[in-house]
């Protein structure tokens, strides 16, 4: 008996050594050295399969390749067999993966897990490759800031084009109420607050009944609208001003945003359920006269048909930016310029074979051709050129709505939704066009010491508490104070100078 | 039967209350779960909200779910899953508790603490996943099944069970000359059909429910079970671009396919529930 | 201590010769346990180490000090908050969620309306299906402060409404009582096996002495369901530190952080999801060990009623 007891122990160890030995890196320079790809060969007839781990693809994608024609036509022109790996609870299960050596050939990443993933040694350096075999990628993205991409100076990920149009925010309101209680469409954060005010208290909906909310925003920042017009952002974000890096939350007007808050919260007029719940519902559903949402839920063909079929009168229209009366410039929504998503990053010990059939694929989807091909299907049957010489979407564009999965290295927003939704061409020239507070949070890779999440989460709840009355505004410097004494703020607003001051966002 | 007397029919009354509370409670929420699955977006937004009872009925959400060619192999893996799954651990729970309920077998009390020990610490996903790929096990049916063979939890009540059984029945049985496992079946297992059934059905739905182990070992899609499918549909769904005949919202899918899961476990239970009142039934005819 | 004298004692092969059938039984048990259980264990190593996925688990570096995740975790301003959050949410948990189950599982089997009962039962089971996204859902159909059925039964009723979902004064509220509803059902299933189970003779011949209803509940239920409940308390407490990180993680948002973000949520957003495995497998342990402590202390308790696990 303890002789067998000892064996098994014995096992045991060994069990767990083999076990934990079967993944060490054999091999664990993800250094920079370029490999020569020159002499291989991909073509139809020598294929090479890419895996790529993807969080979803798009509805309607076929289940078997002989049915998919993105993925028939980019193996006859290149040779890649492109085949998507849906990752559920993504990053959870990819870094498993990552960790028992089964990750994809690529995998859709954000920044910031790409800065884990560069630091861990898990994806590939592609800086060697950036002027040659990324050559037409890079161009193809044009003036897209690469930084998204970017640890230091390194190039992680394969680029995606225009991710910083991307925004596609407006402020709504529903035009017949206004018309029938004789307001205007509002221009200031006062404005604003006058006609959520008749909104909530005047029966704007004519029932006799009070049962409507003036104003709503985007969970969880809805109050972001209101705070924006004072050149100021809720929470902490980095921003550039007068040539310094700075923060929203040292901004001079903070306190101002902070009380223009606290009226909405006083006088009832914003939605109280703004931090839980999606306020497209109530807006669609008529008990909302106010909100700031994307374009993309409003004003596309079937949601426009959507919402008259709930309400006939409901007529929806769209402004932005506020300005206020401190006479800040009028912006809508931060966004970070430093960040994008769902870009696609090599796995680190990938095979030079792949690799070429990597960058092959890349050239392939930045041509004319294979862009159109993951835009808008197949000429001829999901879309034609039409009398302009331009693409227009045909009858069973519907079948197509799969082909976007493929387009990894992004698209050429502007035209791509011109051509694909018209209808709403207005609201997204509109929406193209608006002035954002442009932050930068991404880059910064805080000080060890620095409890990012903390402080975030902290920062939070105490604007919460200001505007929600819970702690005096009057009590703004000191929370900054104990930013400082908690946290080390400063710390952090000295290492986000310093990082992009070596990205060479100021000078 | 019995005689009825005030303080009785105080207990029944309170005890209907109570009961009557109990159902009213899980019965509305579920009432808005299927309600919402049934209920065109439009009628649902125009009422703004909670709607028990709905007054327009669209199955679309229903022929989305069920429209879609990964549906039924889904169900399928499922259904292997869950009755391999559910008969495997149930042996194996039943095979380990019945010893450690054995007063006097020796060493039980140190295995019960190896066992329970098991339960508080772990070294999350990692270490687990890699052990599954030594074991060859990725991408297989058994992935979902053997890397959560027995549930510490479940083994401590069964064992709690037998613990509980007279201990003169197995005396008498030994002493007849049967054997081990011929007092586990003949006289152990009858004795308690009630708790089995409980911890079968604890096992079954948490084998139908698979999900996370099928996100982390199985990367096929042909062998993905019911929950992951029915998310994946539900993400897709998200992605609803243009030119869409009517849009199904995700909440709307997702009640859908709350119902769709949920139904095979309730048309089951009445079968289990027969085992749940043999006792009771005998002492009802004997009182 | 003393059964292995006494196995020393007989010596190995007595013992195995008379024991072999059950110890067969456990084989297979067995060795799911080392597999599965023990050989992955090894990986709490992780804890002390800068922990890289390719590095792997033997070949990544140790961390200096050793206990630095330990440090990194306590020296968090928000570690008091979050460790506070999570024994006051599962201290309520316990308090409020381990005792109706026992009380319906008894209501349900002592009634005499069987099919009403048996219906009311099986509708009890449930919520236990309803994932925490969906109860969610339910949750702001019913709570929510503009448009949740409550508030909109309280407002016609003349009423203020109720922020539950969003003021942290409630907030553990709904969390404690989303929990009960959702499990209410589901635990009672044991409970009223254990009812199943008890020899109806006894009540037969309690009836005959004279024995009113509560009489017999108290006097031959309630002991009968003392070990099962004893034990399933012990399990419970041994929990005491995760407090339920799947129905907080989904119930959570920034009103209700500083009253709601449990140990487990911490980690989680800490870690950018998961890839901070050395913190998540530190403070992993820590809770482990805090656990072991506490279901050994219960354990020893319970021994004073002849309950105990082992």
């Amino acid at each position: 008996m303890r002789k067998k007891v000892l064996a098994l122990f014995a096992t045991l160890a060994a069990c767990t050594f083999a076990f934990a030995n079967g993944t060490a890196e054999k091999n664990p320079s993800a250094s920079a050295k370029q490999r020569d790809l020159s002499s291989i060969v991909i073509d139809k007839d020598h294929p090479v399969e890419l895996t790529i781990g993807v969080s979803s693809k798009n509805k309607g994608f076929p289940e078997k390749e002989e049915d998919d024609y993105v993925y028939q036509q980019i193996l006859n022109d290149t040779g890649v067999k492109v085949k998507f790996q849906v990752i559920d609870d993504y990053y959870t299960a990819l870094n498993v993966r990552i960790a028992g050596g089964d990750c994809p050939d690529l995998f859709q990443s954000n920044s910031a897990h790409m800065r884990i993933f560069a630091k861990n040694g898990d994806i590939l350096d592609l800086t060697p490759y950036r002027d040659k075999e990324l050559k037409n990628l890079m161009a193809w993205i044009g003036n897209t800031d690469t930084h998204p991409f970017m640890v230091g100076n390194e190039l992680y990920a394969l680029p995606k084009a225009y991710v910083n149009a991307m925004t596609y925010s407006l402020i709504n309101v529903r035009k017949d109420w206004l018309d029938r209680l004789g307001l205007s469409i509002p221009k200031t954060v006062d404005d604003l607050y006058d006609v959520a005010y008749a909104f909530t208290y005047n029966d704007p909906d004519g029932n006799g009944k009070n049962d409507t909310i003036g104003f709503s925003g985007k969970a969880p920042y809805g109050f972001e609208t209101i705070v924006n017009a004072y050149d100021t952002a809720l929470g902490n974000y980095v921003i550039i001003r007068d040539g310094m890096v700075t923060n929203t939350l040292l901004q001079p007007h903070m306190k101002d945003a902070l009380s223009m808050c606290k009226k909405f919260v006083d006088a009832g007029v914003i939605d109280p359920d703004i931090w839980t719940v999606n306020p497209r519902d109530k807006a669609i559903g008529g008990q909302l006269g106010m909100l700031t949402l994307e374009w993309s839920v409003m004003y596309k063909a079937s949601y426009v048909k959507q919402i008259k079929s709930v309400n006939p009168n409901a007529d929806w229209t769209y402004f932005g930016p506020l300005a206020s009366e401190v006479g800040a410039q009028p912006a809508l929504e931060p966004i970070d310029v430093t960040s994008s998503n769902n870009f696609l990053c090599v796995k680190s010990d990938i095979s030079p074979e792949k690799l070429a059939a990597v960058f092959k694929l890349a050239d392939y989807l930045v041509t004319d051709k294979g862009s159109m091909l993951v835009d808008f299907g197949k000429e001829g049957v999901h879309w034609e050129y039409g009398a302009d010489g331009k693409p227009q979407m045909t009858k069973k564009a519907a079948e197509a709505n799969y082909v976007a999965t493929y387009q990894l290295f992004g698209r050429e927003d502007k035209s791509y939704l011109n051509v694909k939704f018209k209808e709403a061409k207005d609201q997204i020239l509109y929406a193209q066009q608006m002035p954002h507070i442009i932050t930068y949070n991404s880059l910064v890779q805080e000080p060890e010491d620095f409890y990012l999440t903390d402080c975030n989460n902290y920062v939070s709840s105490q604007l919460i508490a200001f505007i929600y009355g819970q702690r005096p505004i009057s009590e703004y410097d000191d929370f900054l104070k104990e930013l400082e004494s908690t946290y080390g703020f400063s710390k952090y607003m000295q290492a986000c100078e310093n990082q992009l001051r070596a990205a060479g966002y100021v000078k | 039967m019995v005689i009825k007397s005030k303080n009785d029919t105080v207990f029944e009354v309170f005890v209907f209350l109570l009961v009557l509370l109990v159902g009213l409670v899980c019965l509305v929420p579920v009432m808005y779960v299927v309600s919402v699955s049934l209920t065109p977006i439009e009628e649902k937004l125009r009422s703004g909200g909670f709607l028990l009872i709905p007054r327009k009925i669209t199955f679309s959400a229903y022929r989305q779910v069920l429209g879609g060619k990964e549906f039924l192999p889904a169900l399928w893996v499922t259904v292997k899953v869950t009755v391999i799954g559910t008969f495997l651990q149930l042996v194996a729970t039943l095979l380990f508790a019945y010893p450690l309920s054995r007063t006097n077998l020796p060493g039980r009390k140190l295995i019960t603490k190896l066992v329970v020990f098991t339960m508080l610490f772990s070294a999350g996903m990692i270490p687990l996943y890699l052990v599954v790929k030594g074991t060859h096990l990725l991408n297989t049916l058994w992935s979902m099944i053997i890397p959560s063979l027995i549930n510490v939890y479940n083994l401590i009540i069964m064992k709690a069970f037998f613990e509980g059984l007279p201990g003169e029945l197995f005396e008498s049985a030994r002493i007849d000359g049967a054997g081990e496992m011929t007092v586990l079946l003949k006289v152990a297992l009858p004795l308690s059909m009630p708790i089995i059934m409980t911890i079968g059905l604890y096992y079954g739905v948490e084998q139908w429910n698979t999900y996370m182990r099928a996100v982390l070992y199985v990367s096929k899609d042909s062998l993905q079970p019911l929950q992951v499918v029915l998310r994946r549909l539900l993400a897709m769904a998200a992605s609803t671009d243009i030119l869409e005949e009517e849009i199904i919202p995700t909440e709307t899918l997702q009640m859908a396919n709350v119902v769709l899961s949920t139904l095979p476990l309730v048309c089951i239970y009445p079968f289990i529930q027969k085992y749940f009142v043999r006792g009771t039934l005998a002492g009802a005819v004997k009182g | 201590m003393s059964q292995l004298q006494q196995v020393n004692h007989r010596g190995f092969k007595a013992t195995l010769r008379r024991f072999w059938p059950l110890y067969a039984m456990m084989i297979p048990g067995a060795i799911y346990f080392i597999v599965y259980k023990y050989v992955p264990m090894g990986g709490l190593v992780i804890a002390f180490e800068n922990y890289l996925p390719r590095k792997g688990i033997f070949h990544s570096d140790f961390v200096k000090p050793l206990y630095h995740w330990f440090e990194f975790f306590f020296r968090s301003p928000a570690a008091k908050q979050v460790i506070a959050n999570t024994i006051i949410i599962s201290l309520l948990k316990l308090l409020f969620c381990m005792i109706p189950p026992l009380l319906f599982a008894i209501a349900v089997s002592e009634s005499r309306m069987k099919r009403f009962c048996k219906f009311v039962q099986s509708i009890s089971y449930l919520p236990h299906f309803l994932s925490w996204v969906i109860i969610y859902g339910i949750c702001v159909a019913m709570l929510s402060e503009s448009t949740g059925i409550v508030n909109q039964v309280i407002r016609n009723l003349g009423g203020k409404p109720i922020p539950f979902l969003t003021s942290n004064s409630y907030f553990r509220g709904v969390i404690v009582g989303t929990d009960l509803w959702r499990s209410l059902g589901w635990s009672s299933i044991v409970y009223f096996a254990a009812i199943m189970g008890i020899d109806t003779e006894i009540f037969d011949s309690a009836t005959i002495d004279g024995c009113g209803r509560l009489r017999k509940i108290w006097y031959i239920t309630l002991p009968s369901l003392r070990k099962i409940f004893v034990v399933l308390l012990i399990l419970q407490v041994g929990k005491v530190l995760d407090a339920g990180f799947n129905q907080i993680f989904v119930f959570l948002n920034d009103q209700v952080r500083p009253s709601s973000e449990i140990i487990d949520t911490w980690v989680y957003s800490q870690g950018l999801g998961q890839a901070r495995y050395s913190l998540a497998t530190a403070v992993g342990f820590l809770k482990s060990i805090l656990s072991l402590v506490m279901v050994v202390a219960t354990n020893a308790l319970a021994k004073r009623w002849d309950n105990a696990l082992w």
